[in-house]
């Protein structure tokens, strides 16, 4: 494969996505090897920092304009405190987060009934607390979103192991 | 509707300039006509029958405008006789462009009263038959005395304009009725409402509905309102027996949305063409957007075990890898466009290769301990190093490593996706266990040697059949 430059758009999503993630990926490469002389660290800690930082730098690519990557900072930004409560919680019993109440909407539809949007929420960030509308729209994006990630972490992923 | 006429005036005037002199002359005659009218209708104020053309600034005081409304009602007939041509564009105005007669300027002043029927039945649009249905009730509305007390100008004006085409015997009957049950949505709403529905139970049109509803208190003139609130709102057509009250419409314009959304994400999720039904859709962009999650984390998990031993410069990055020109080559689930069955499985070896390559670099010490004495297979020393990866020899290693670490669930969902032929769902599957399996690493999978010898073989089977594949 002869690699090819590609007219590329400074704004495009994919471009800042790449611009975050990298940055990130090097911030977190230096993190490590400071951090390697005192322990070794766990691979899952790496991983979830590294899917943290992709998914920090999507929801921040793509801005405040959309509700899924709206709420993407705002639990990336308060995880700490999410996590602390749901320990807290769970010490005390299982809590299941409610969900805003939608009314008869979904039922409505003859869509195979709630359960297949309940999952679709579950599945997209934020997505608790839209109409169906609304949550179709985010879907939409969200998938855009996730496939460009795809593309470049495979990408990312492709050169860092034809170079080593 | 006073301030559409002279904009259709203007639509006259306007042909002039696309078709030569032809109609040049026929603008003309008609300004000749126009101005005649106006000389002898001085009395009357005539200007305020021109309100808002350019050409007779003169604005009149509406206070008269009911007098002249009854002035005009008695001699609208010499009025008319003495200009030809302005009786012949009236009649042209009421015939909706059929039997006009041969004036100079019959097929402009034909597509303007083309324009004007339109810009009606854009507000009205109801049935022909419908219409003149209706318009009995509108008649009886408008000779109601509060209308006739209401003497504002512009109203005045409109009634004025259905009184004329009515003494001219006007072909088509409805244009009149028509702005007349026009002035009633403005006058009246709920009562045209009632007997609108009555009427027209059967065969309403629901966008009359829905614009009279948007339109209602917004402004005065429905037709300049209407020409501009025309790409607000979505057309729902009520077939027959359905409901008609707002309810129905306001869910109906709901699912309508819903469903144009769910025909874009049709587009987007690869391999949702052929699916119909919302429910299968739903079930296949849960999938989707699941598979992605799961590259996601996959990909992640791969850029975590290689990231320490790898110098970032992202301006190389920019330049050589990161945007190559051909990204098709690594998007399995991405594109849709991706056809080739042996490229796809390629690529998912390769993908749980490496992936398995990366695990063993990430393992400590005493994990590859325990895997290896939990095999009876003796993994082969190619392994260790994931990038130079034989595509041939792959399949049976990958395979044998990943029943060591899963266990069975996993070789046989994925044998049987595989059987199926669905690389697609392969690759999701093998995501999907390795997140499972990444994350019960810790508290070590059971292992059954017996299951595996059996697996082993089937393995083998399986990889043979691999290769003959590829």
């Amino acid at each position: 494969m002869t690699p090819q430059l590609s007219p590329m758009n400074p704004n495009s999503i994919k471009t800042r996505f790449t611009h975050r993630f990298l940055r990130a990926l090097k911030r977190l490469r230096k993190n490590k090897s400071r951090a390697a002389t005192s322990s070794q660290p766990s691979a899952l800690g790496q991983y979830r920092k590294v899917k943290l930082a992709a998914d920090a730098s999507m929801a921040a690519a793509v801005g405040p304009r959309r509700v899924w990557s709206r709420a993407m900072l705002w639990k990336i930004r308060s995880r700490g405190f999410l996590a602390r409560r749901r320990g807290r919680r769970s010490c005390g019993g299982v809590v299941r987060r409610r969900r805003v109440h939608m009314g008869k909407r979904g039922g409505k539809l003859g869509f195979g009934g709630d359960r297949k949007t309940e999952e679709l929420r579950r599945l997209v960030p934020g997505g608790e607390a839209m109409d169906l509308y609304s949550l179709l729209d985010e879907t939409a994006h969200y998938m855009k979103c996730l496939s460009t990630q795809v593309q470049v972490m495979r990408n990312i992923v492709d050169f860092c192991y034809t170079s080593t | 509707m006073n301030r559409a006429l002279p904009e259709m005036l203007h639509c006259i005037n306007t042909p002039g300039n696309v078709a030569g002199s032809f109609t040049e002359m026929s603008v003309l005659e008609r300004q000749r006509a126009r101005i005649k009218w106006q000389q002898e209708q001085l009395l009357n104020q005539p200007s305020c029958f021109f309100e808002g053309n350019d050409q007779f600034n003169g604005y009149s005081m509406p206070n008269h405008a009911q007098d002249f409304h009854n002035l005009i009602n008695s001699e609208v007939g010499l009025v008319v006789k003495a200009d030809p041509g302005l009786d012949n564009r009236w009649q042209e105005f009421g015939q909706f462009g059929g039997e006009g007669s041969g004036l100079g300027s019959s097929g402009f002043v034909n597509g303007s009263g083309f324009e004007l029927n339109y810009g009606i039945s854009r507000t009205l649009s109801c049935p022909q038959e419908v219409a003149v249905a209706v318009t009995e009730t509108a008649r009886r509305e408008s000779v109601s005395p509060e209308k006739m007390s209401s003497a504002v100008g512009r109203e005045s004006f409109k009634k004025r304009k259905a009184d004329r085409n009515q003494s001219l015997k006007a072909v088509a009957e409805e244009e009149p009725n028509e702005k007349r049950i026009k002035e009633c949505n403005e006058e009246d709403e709920s009562k045209i409402t009632e007997e609108y529905s009555n009427n027209s139970k059967n065969t309403t049109n629901n966008d009359n509905n829905i614009k009279r509803e948007t339109s209602a208190d917004t402004s005065k003139d429905n037709s300049k309102v209407s020409e501009v609130q025309k790409p607000d709102y979505i057309h729902v057509r009520a077939r027959r027996g359905q409901a008609t009250d707002s309810h129905s419409l306001a869910e109906r314009v709901r699912r309508e949305k819903i469903s144009e959304r769910m025909k874009y994400l049709q587009d987007l999720v690869p391999g949702c063409n052929k699916i119909t039904g919302k429910a299968g859709m739903l079930d296949e962009i849960i999938n989707y957007v699941q598979s992605l999650q799961r590259q996601v984390e996959f990909l992640s998990m791969k850029l975590a075990a290689v990231n320490p031993s790898l110098d970032f410069n992202i301006d190389s990055f920019f330049a050589k890898e990161v945007f190559p020109a051909s990204t098709s080559n690594f998007a399995i689930g991405v594109q849709s466009e991706i056809t080739n069955p042996a490229y796809l499985q390629f690529n998912q070896l390769q993908l749980l290769a490496s992936c398995t390559g990366l695990e063993m670099g990430i393992n400590t010490p005493d994990m590859a301990l325990r895997r290896t004495t939990s095999t009876p297979l003796s993994l082969p020393e190619t392994f260790l190093d994931s990038s130079c990866f034989d595509v041939i020899s792959a399949p049976s290693i990958v395979f044998r490593i990943s029943v060591n670490m899963s266990g069975s669930f996993f070789l046989t969902k994925v044998f049987s996706h595989y059987s199926k032929s669905k690389p697609q769902q392969l690759g999701m599957e093998i995501c999907k266990t390795f997140t499972v399996w990444s994350f019960c690493k810790e508290d070590q999978p059971h292992f059954q040697p017996s299951n595996l010898q059996t697996l082993d073989t089937e393995c083998s089977n399986e990889a043979g059949n691999l290769k003959m594949e590829m």
